[in-house]
């Protein structure tokens, strides 16, 4: 694994050294007018509002996500902090188009998440998904490529360093319901990761993994944001936000608490990240 | 993997489940009376398979009984709701039979849109028909009776009390030179299963009569058919008049054969009170006992 | 149209790993070779009630076939999650369920062939008679009624959440429809009052699947059917599936995609 994030060689090879390397590669799906206006905020959300129908009786609705706001610049880090339930998986829902806001709105690359041209360039990992089971990781993979129109010969050449990136190139022909639960949610990254997107947008993309699956998600960020991509990923693990996170959010029962980078938070309520978070959700310390 | 695959499998393997308790199901009612025959213990076995399918047995030996109707005008056939279909458990048994008894629809009605369609309503009626058998037609091509019999003796075997069955498939099978020695075992299981059946005794005795030309066994049978159907009528069992005609008329025939006039005249006697035809019967009388003096 | 096909590969894909088509044609072909080979009257020329069975076997398996699959796509996607990943793509919804119809479709045909293939040579083998054309009416007739079961089903996984209630109602559907469809408006006739009026509403509005069963007509050798006749329920046929497809799309739009 080690040699993989160790050689900046491969780090090339991770998305054919960003876009204004490789222009070949987007010219073939990008519509011009993604480029044309430069926006600075790569996410943008205004309050933000997605109520459920409730499961509880007696009430009729639940909200998950109340008056969120928040921007993302191109090319920065972005964690989005929160416990579990606090609506972050909703956020991310209703950015890719899944859910429809109750009020609000939000729009990636300053189109609304409603058109499907807004997900060109991004790369979604969603929590906990099981794969196609009858198709192994190259077929998979084949399968987005397709999806994203991407050319055969370019496809098959992504489809390698996409696969060597998360290091499943030794199981590339096998089913990938045979895949381990670290190897699934590498294959889930790789997938991710196919049409060599801008923005990244992962929930909780480390979460069932073992400590130096752990370490490779990290590094694999890191490596995204050295070239220039945007990443927005959520997570509930403090350590990994800390070392990799440019700015972060911290979301607690559908609210934003607190928001800016590691420093300004911590110099803000006079203690670690940590603390700050357990304050937010409301642990009482003895 | 948990969830909704999982769940999707479930449903296919039930109906695989289903299919596959009905294939076995119809293969069992295939194998088990062969089964049965071979052991000889038939009535054990038999209520074995009663058991399992119960009263179902006999809708379905009826169901496969109007199959061989249906297969005999070549798929062009009324369904429950056509005009013609007030009453479709006979329907079938008389048409079929009738043939049998070489007194079928008249001619002029074959190779016709059917009649039992009448007026199509609306378009849908009028489209449909262009993909179902319409036209009126009669599988009596030499060999082609033989599409018929697979059902006559599924319906046989599935209920043996159904002496139509029997009946049926014997005509057929004694029409058809390659066949007629099939007739016989065909009928003798058939009497086995109902000994009282006057029906079977009588395609029996035409058996022998028309096909092996042995007028001593056929007028035996076709006096010990006579003999059960007058039984059946001093038990009140409203016997079918047309088919007692018909014995008595055999019976005629074989002793006018012999050249047994008494005997004869016997039989034109007991046939008057049935004959649709009273006139004619009393003319052959008259007409005996002309040449007699 | 690109993102269609992807689609639809990936449906052709699970088909042909999945034991269930192979399963339905070896119980199909199996029990029809069992059936064959039984004596009836010492006659091996008989072939109309082998042909009976063998098409009755076909329509159930087809018709299992479609049902099972098409019932299972869509939910089978939120379920693994896997409609997350892609339609976090620059898919749009419509296209993924018209991918899957278009899938299923194809693997219909190809089922289709199979089956008919048996069935040729197993008759074939009996009577020397290959009436091409004829079969050739009735599979894409066939084909045809599946898609429109294929576009209801699919609506129907939109509706109801669960497969298996899905697949039984649209058993069931299909099943009414074929035995009691063509005469829904003899029953109409022989009502009153509002029940009359639904019934025969009830007509006019039902696809009327009893079209495309050409097995009598292929059972009795009645030839050809008439072009003209046979390419208009054809049309009627995919104007119907277009119908439920629309359907389906529209059930799919607004839908939040969460569990
Ligand atoms: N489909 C749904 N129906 C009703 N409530 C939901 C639904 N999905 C999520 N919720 C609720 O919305 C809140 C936010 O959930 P989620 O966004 O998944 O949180 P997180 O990803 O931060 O753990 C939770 O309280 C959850 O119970
Ligand atoms: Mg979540």
């Amino acid at each position: 694994m080690a040699e993989f994030f160790s050689t900046p060689k491969n780090v090339v090879h991770v998305g054919h050294g960003g876009r204004a390397k490789s222009p070949h590669f987007h010219f073939h799906f990008s519509p011009i007018y993604l480029y044309s206006c430069p926006v600075k905020a790569v996410v943008e959300i205004k309050d933000l509002r997605v109520e459920y129908p409730s499961r509880e009786l007696g009430q009729r609705t639940k909200v998950a996500v109340n008056g969120l706001s928040l921007q993302v610049a191109a090319g920065e880090v972005f964690g989005f902090l929160g416990p579990n339930g606090a609506g972050k998986t909703t956020t991310m829902n209703v950015l890719l188009g899944f859910v429809n806001p109750t009020s609000g709105s939000a729009s990636i690359f300053g189109v609304d998440v409603q058109q499907p041209i807004a997900r060109q360039r991004i790369g979604y990992l969603p929590e906990l998904t099981y794969y196609y089971k009858f198709l192994n990781a190259e077929e998979l993979l084949r399968f987005y490529a397709k999806i994203f129109n991407i050319p055969e010969r370019e496809r098959e050449i992504r489809i390698d360093e996409v696969l060597k990136l998360v290091e499943l190139d030794h199981a590339r022909k096998r089913l990938i319901k045979t895949y381990s639960k670290g190897m699934q949610q590498r294959a889930g990254l790789a997938q991710a990761l196919i049409n060599d997107p801008d923005l990244l947008i992962l929930d909780e993309p480390t979460s069932g993994l073992d400590p130096l699956g752990r370490m490779k998600v990290r590094e694999i960020i890191q490596r995204l944001k050295e070239r220039g991509k945007t990443v927005f990923f959520s997570s509930h693990e403090l350590g990994e936000v800390e070392t990799v996170c440019d700015r972060v959010a911290i979301l607690c029962q559908g609210e934003l608490k607190t928001e800016g980078t590691v420093a300004e938070i911590t110099a803000k309520h006079q203690m670690n990240l940590e603390r700050v978070f357990l304050k937010i959700v409301g642990y009482q310390e003895e | 993997m948990p969830g909704i695959s999982a769940e999707g499998t479930d449903v296919m393997s039930k109906l695989i489940l289903a299919l596959g308790f009905v294939s076995t199901f119809s293969l069992a009612t295939w194998l088990q009376p062969r089964f049965a025959a071979m052991h000889g213990n038939q009535s054990e076995n038999q209520s074995a398979l009663a058991a399992m399918m119960g009263d179902s047995r006999r809708l379905f030996a009826q169901q496969f009984f109007v199959k061989a109707d249906a297969y005999f005008h070549s798929g062009a056939y009324p369904g429950i709701f056509d005009a013609k279909s007030g009453d479709t458990n006979k329907a079938p048994d008389v048409d079929m039979a009738d043939a049998a008894h070489g007194q079928g629809e008249s001619d002029a009605e074959l190779g016709h849109e059917s009649s039992y369609l009448g007026r199509s309503d609306d378009w849908i009626e009028k489209l449909g028909r262009n993909f179902f058998p319409t036209i009126h037609t009669h599988l009596d091509k030499p060999g082609q009776a033989r599409e018929i019999l697979p059902w006559l003796k599924l319906s046989a075997e599935l209920d043996p009390q159904k002496v139509n069955a029997y009946v049926t498939a014997s005509y057929w099978l004694r029409h058809d030179p390659k066949h007629a020695d099939e007739a016989e075992p065909f009928l003798r299981e058939g009497l086995r299963a109902n000994p009282d059946s006057y029906e079977i005794l009588l395609e029996l005795g035409k058996y022998y009569g028309e096909n092996k030309k042995d007028p001593v066994r056929a007028r035996n049978l076709f006096e010990l058919a006579w003999a059960k159907w007058q039984q059946q009528k001093a038990a009140e069992k409203k016997p079918d008049e047309l088919m007692g005609s018909e014995i008595l008329g055999e019976l005629v025939r074989n002793a006018r054969q012999s050249g047994d006039t008494q005997r004869q005249l016997h039989y034109l006697e007991l046939l008057k009170p049935l004959a649709t035809d009273k006139d004619s019967v009393q003319k052959q009388i008259d007409a005996l006992n002309a040449g007699a003096k | 149209m690109n993102n269609i096909f992807a689609i639809a590969t990936v449906v052709l894909k699970e088909m042909y790993r999945r034991k269930d088509f192979y399963v339905l044609f070896v119980l199909t072909a199996l029990i029809t070779l069992v059936m064959g080979s039984v004596n009836i009257f010492h006659d091996d020329k008989i072939v109309r009630y082998l042909k009976e069975v063998c098409l009755l076997l076909i329509w159930i398996s087809s018709l299992v076939i479609a049902i099972t699959t098409a019932a299972r796509q869509i939910p089978a996607e939120r379920e693994s999650r896997t409609i997350f990943p892609l339609l976090a793509k620059p898919v749009s919804r419509n296209q993924l369920i018209v991918g899957k119809f278009v899938g299923c479709w194809i693997a219909c045909a190809l089922a289709l062939i199979v089956f008919y293939a048996f069935f040729g040579v197993i008759t074939g083998a009996r009577e020397h008679f290959w009436p091409i054309a004829t079969y050739f009416q009735a599979v894409f007739f066939q084909w045809i009624l599946l898609g429109i079961v294929l576009a209801m089903v699919l609506l129907g996984s939109l509706v109801f959440t669960a497969v298996s209630s899905n697949a039984t109602i649209c058993f069931i559907v299909v099943f009414g429809i074929m035995l009691l469809g063509g005469h829904l408006h003899k029953l109409a006739a022989n009502m009153h009052g509002v029940s009359a009026t639904i019934t025969s509403v009830i007509y006019f509005i039902i696809p009327h699947l009893e079209f495309y069963d050409l097995r009598d007509w292929i059972i009795h050798d009645h030839g050809l059917v008439a072009w003209g006749p046979w390419g208009l329920a054809v049309l009627y046929g995919l104007i119907y599936s277009a119908i439920f497809l629309g359907f389906a799309c529209l059930a799919f739009r607004r839908k939040a995609l969460t569990l």
